[in-house]
């Protein structure tokens, strides 16, 4: 099966378990790395950045840090070290649900025959930051809270002003999370900055492809790990043609894979690990995708023409 | 107090002529090494009336469902936490999400007998549900609390009914009770039923949403002494949501940020050769 065909099954059967499968019994845990929103009521999983916020909130207040509370948060931590090895960025590119939407999106704008934006190298090298200064608010802000510093209603505080939270919500028909909640100047402050980063997300999805996972922190958490990433891109230069093509189609506008002229492990910043490098090399060898060494796929001429199967 | 004592049925006075009511606080929340969850509730005089002194306690505990509102039925039975205690505290442990009915009895150093109920939610991380073995209580007058809304926690907004058992005078007022006095006195219908919905509160709404202010219900008994509910609300989640202003920033934010990337990607296309 073609590599692309073989992702968007995934991409796609991923969204229906993890939007869905709380319904039929599936759920996989606080841990799951990607965007696999509680606040959607019957979702499959919890995204690990919830847990994540909960469990240092916690680990600063309570005299319990090595009790049952602070072993289940380690227990917890270790599962999505394991899981966000094993896979590495597969979990953005193959299963995010957000990310989906976000392609089906940048799809609906090729169908509508409109050009969409290209990243230069400088922009993303501005925006990378973006997604580390999130990161850190995510993990301060629980840890101000329990400080008294800043007001509990900035409880979730990354969570507070995830797109996440108000779109996905929407496909099982809950608009509860596009309101403006005027409750005190804090929920008013964090519901109005959800809004407009809502809009601006849906907006810069449709013209940009994958550009809300510029800024999530989940990606600066892959890149913390990638030490421990088990699944590695792996780039031999003598093949490649230069053609470029793997720049062309990067939904993240990233050259890096391009301009390598070394043996080995490649990637950047913000690779999402979907692959469609190489998918649509056609150099034979050039690129490959291997897990703990093994090699999984292969750029090959015959795979840049959507016949290549999966090993 | 003198004017909300005034306002008070008559027969909530003691024997000294206080107002002999109690009510009951919560402690903090506190977790165990095993995942379960405990509380501290204690029976206190009703913004100081009446004493504790020379008094006797006993508690019963009794976890609801797993929240107000909820159409499943209770959970556990009723436990004997403290048996003729001079203390005016007791400590409830559970598992799970967990609604919680702790009554007490007072046995007033005047001799007047006296009731204090809680009804509060104890979040606890793992654990089974309470115990199912424990006496059962005597016919105790006990306020039945239930809501048709089935929310996260009781708020402010909510609706809750109140239906009273094994009190033996008739239809009485019941008398609404906040940090400030006497809010409010309900009179049943005709089946016995009062109603009663907190009003939204400013001061609650600038706290964080786990805040939560107590409101207290008392009720005269025949005998002298008074029942009293002791209820935690937090403040309401929906009453201060918009739609429509969410959903105006979120068409204002999508419009500009569209009209920015699409001007954005005109600039950016190469120029007709002359």
């Amino acid at each position: 099966m073609p590599i692309k065909r073989l992702r968007l099954i995934v991409q796609h059967l991923s969204f229906l378990i993890l939007m869905y499968g709380g319904r039929i019994g599936i759920h996989l845990g606080p841990a799951v790395p990607c965007f696999s929103c509680p606040y959607v009521y019957y979702c499959g999983g919890n995204c690990y950045l919830m847990g994540l916020q909960g469990y240092i909130g916690f680990g600063i207040s309570a005299s319990q840090i090595w009790g049952f509370q602070g072993l289940r948060a380690l227990f917890w931590l270790l599962i999505f070290v394991v899981l966000a090895s094993a896979l590495g960025r597969l979990w953005c590119g193959w299963v995010c649900p957000f990310g989906l939407i976000s392609d089906w999106l940048t799809a609906l704008r090729k169908r509508l025959g409109l050009t969409g934006l290209t990243f230069s190298p400088k922009l993303r090298s501005r925006l990378a930051p973006v997604k580390y200064v999130l990161l850190a608010y995510l993990a301060l802000g629980p840890v101000l809270i329990n400080l008294g510093l800043l007001h509990p209603d900035f409880y979730l505080p990354f969570c507070q002003i995830c797109p996440g939270k108000s779109l996905l919500p929407l496909f099982e028909g809950e608009t509860r999370y596009l309101t403006a909640e005027l409750t005190n100047s804090v929920t008013t402050g964090l519901s109005v900055a959800l809004m407009v980063i809502s809009g601006l997300s849906v907006a810069g999805m449709f013209f940009k492809e994958r550009f809300f996972c510029y800024f999530c922190p989940m990606l600066a958490i892959f890149r913390i790990l990638e030490p421990l990433s088990a699944l590695r891109l792996v780039k031999i230069p003598k093949y490649c043609h230069g053609c470029a093509s793997c720049h062309r189609v990067c939904p993240m506008d990233i050259d890096e894979v391009w301009h390598s002229r070394d043996e080995g492990p490649v990637g950047a910043d913000d690779c999402l690990g979907c692959s469609d490098c190489l998918a649509s090399c056609s150099a034979g060898k050039a690129l490959s995708l291997r897990f703990l060494g093994r090699e999984l796929a292969a750029s090959s001429p015959e795979a840049s023409r959507g016949d290549k199967k999966i090993k | 107090m003198a004017g909300a004592v005034d306002t008070a049925p008559a027969a909530a006075l003691n024997s000294h002529g206080e107002f002999g009511a109690y009510a009951m606080s919560l402690g903090p929340q506190t977790f165990l090494n095993s995942g379960l969850a405990s509380r501290e509730v204690r029976v206190e005089p009703l913004f100081g009336g009446g004493s504790l002194e020379g008094g006797r306690f006993e508690f019963y505990w009794h976890e609801s469902q797993s929240s107000l509102g909820s159409p499943e039925p209770p959970k556990g039975q009723y436990v004997l936490v403290k048996n003729d205690s001079a203390e005016p505290l007791a400590k409830v442990t559970v598992g799970g999400y967990s609604r919680v009915e702790v009554t007490a009895k007072i046995m007033g150093g005047d001799g007047i007998v006296s009731y204090a109920q809680a009804d509060f939610d104890i979040y606890a991380r793992e654990g089974s549900s309470s115990p199912v073995s424990g006496d059962h209580p005597p016919k105790w007058p006990f306020f039945e609390l239930k809501s048709d809304q089935p929310l996260y926690w009781p708020q402010t907004g909510q609706t809750f009914y109140i239906s009273l058992k094994n009190f033996d005078a008739g239809p009485a007022p019941l008398s609404v009770w906040e940090e400030g006095g006497m809010v409010a006195v309900l009179t049943p219908d005709a089946g016995g039923l009062y109603t009663y919905v907190p009003p939204n509160d400013p001061k609650l709404d600038q706290m964080g949403t786990t805040a939560t202010k107590r409101i207290v219900f008392t009720r005269p008994l025949a005998e002298g002494g008074t029942a009293s509910l002791s209820l935690y609300v937090h403040r309401s989640r929906a009453e201060k949501r918009n739609l429509p202003i969410g959903l105006g920033i979120f068409g204002l934010s999508l419009t500009a940020s569209a009209s920015a990337f699409f001007l954005a990607i005109a600039r950016g296309r190469p120029k007709p050769c002359p």
